[in-house]
């Protein structure tokens, strides 16, 4: 499953069914369904999504199009006019109300290997894994040195890549993402 | 000649809408109007005890009948609609700034906290087991536990401080100042980290309204800290360093 990586910003209901249903048969799970577009600052948290947006929203969604695409979102303009052929500013692509199910599932395809291109720049590497994990149980960064053989500088490099690619900065923050993807026991 | 005059006309245009952007809250403006524009400020406006007879009213008048100090509510009302903005320390009254950061802290702790933790209840009530309700619920517990401890030290060690200096004793010994520092940083971090953890982690059968109001509230809470942090580190903690003794 393709999980958590798409959001739906539509006001119709039929619409927003209609490109679950379909997103679904792709495996793709829907992280967010909106009938407006929500504030800038939850917009802003949004990194390597899929988002499908009203055509409408297009004068918003210009003002954020630079943080979004920073954050290696996609986003497809949804136009139910019919009118509308190529993807207006601040979108990548624009699918149409009257595309063939085959071609909306060819497109689909397309972001998802985008995305997840971008998203292989994201992963944490081995050392960086183990790293997050000793911060998860409180290990301070000259314990993790010590435990690794390696310079205190070398760990705060690690651990700013940490930051950087997961983009969670409180040690809180990054022991929840550690038990979330059971890298700890989240009971402890 | 035409063309001239399109391109004054664009840049008139273009002026209206950057002054109209960037507008600052006036003592004319409705109090109304400035809640219409921004609802986010419905909570701000009423720790400054302005709710009620609003109707018509400009911010002055409203000011004037309720007897609130119209430069420290301007203050305080252009500091949390725009980022940007930033008073000048000597429209805001040390005192009402203390007592508005105290009812900050109190309205926190009776409303912004209760409704995070009861959106929290109410899904966890539908998805037992779902284990990110489980463990955002132990770190929104043990959030709440920093947070009141940190507003507590506030309360306690630095805003009495205001009171001694206005009884013309200097505060002894010093306060740890940089504690607060590091304490306002990691409390606008912990609340973004959560929120983008939730986002990332929604489970697929969950109800989308509550989880959408508890994004929405989390973000609502997190501008709100972040603008409580800049009144406390820019103005009254320069202000208490300037009172220390040598």
């Amino acid at each position: 499953m393709h999980s958590g990586n798409s959001i739906i910003i539509h006001s119709s209901a039929i619409i927003q069914y209609g490109l679950k249903n379909i997103l679904l048969a792709r495996n793709i799970a829907i992280s967010v369904l909106c009938n407006t577009l929500p504030e800038c600052e939850l917009i802003s948290t949004w990194k390597n999504m899929l988002i499908f947006a009203d055509t409408r929203f297009t004068n918003e969604l210009k003002k954020q199009a630079r943080v979004l695409t920073r954050n290696g979102n996609t986003i497809i303009g949804i136009d139910t006019t019919g009118l509308i052929h190529d993807p207006p500013p601040g979108f990548d692509d624009i699918l149409g109300i009257d595309d063939h199910v085959e071609v909306l599932y060819q497109k689909i395809n397309d972001y998802l290997s985008k995305v997840s291109a971008v998203k292989s720049d994201n992963q944490l590497s081995g050392r960086e894994t183990e790293i997050l994990t000793m911060v998860a149980q409180g290990l301070n960064n000259k314990q993790i040195a010590g435990r690794l053989f390696i310079s205190i500088h070398t760990v705060i490099t690690h651990r700013k890549n940490i930051t950087y690619k997961l983009g969670i900065k409180s040690i809180p923050g990054l022991t929840l993402y550690a038990a979330l993807n059971n890298l700890v026991d989240f009971q402890r | 000649m035409i063309k001239y005059t399109n391109f004054a006309f664009l840049f008139v245009f273009h002026y209206l809408i950057i002054q109209n952007a960037c507008k600052m809250i006036t003592e004319k403006d409705k109090l109304s109007d400035v809640i219409s524009l921004n609802i986010n400020l419905l909570p701000v406006i009423q720790r400054l005890g302005l709710i009620s007879q609003i109707g018509e009213r400009t911010i002055q008048e409203v000011c004037s009948i309720r007897g609130k100090n119209i430069k420290f509510t301007l203050g305080i009302l252009n500091t949390f609609s725009s980022a940007d903005y930033f008073p000048e320390p000597e429209d805001l009254d040390l005192k009402l700034l203390i007592d508005f950061l105290t009812k900050t802290h109190e309205y926190h702790k009776q409303v912004t906290i209760p409704c995070l933790t009861g959106l929290i209840e109410q899904m966890k009530r539908m998805m037992p087991n779902e284990k990110l309700l489980i463990v955002v619920d132990s770190y929104l517990n043990q959030y709440i536990e920093k947070l009141v401890e940190h507003t507590d030290f506030e309360e306690k060690e630095i805003f009495p401080l205001v009171e001694k200096r206005s009884d013309g004793q200097l505060p002894s010994p010093a306060p740890n100042l940089k504690k607060l520092f590091k304490q306002h940083t990691n409390v606008e971090n912990e609340i973004s980290d959560l929120k983008t953890i939730i986002i990332r982690h929604i489970p697929e059968y969950v109800d989308m309204n509550l989880i959408h109001d508890l994004l929405h509230q989390l973000s609502h809470f997190e501008k709100e800290q972040f603008d409580h942090a800049r009144f406390e580190d820019k103005i009254l903690i320069p202000k208490l360093i300037a009172l220390r003794p040598i």
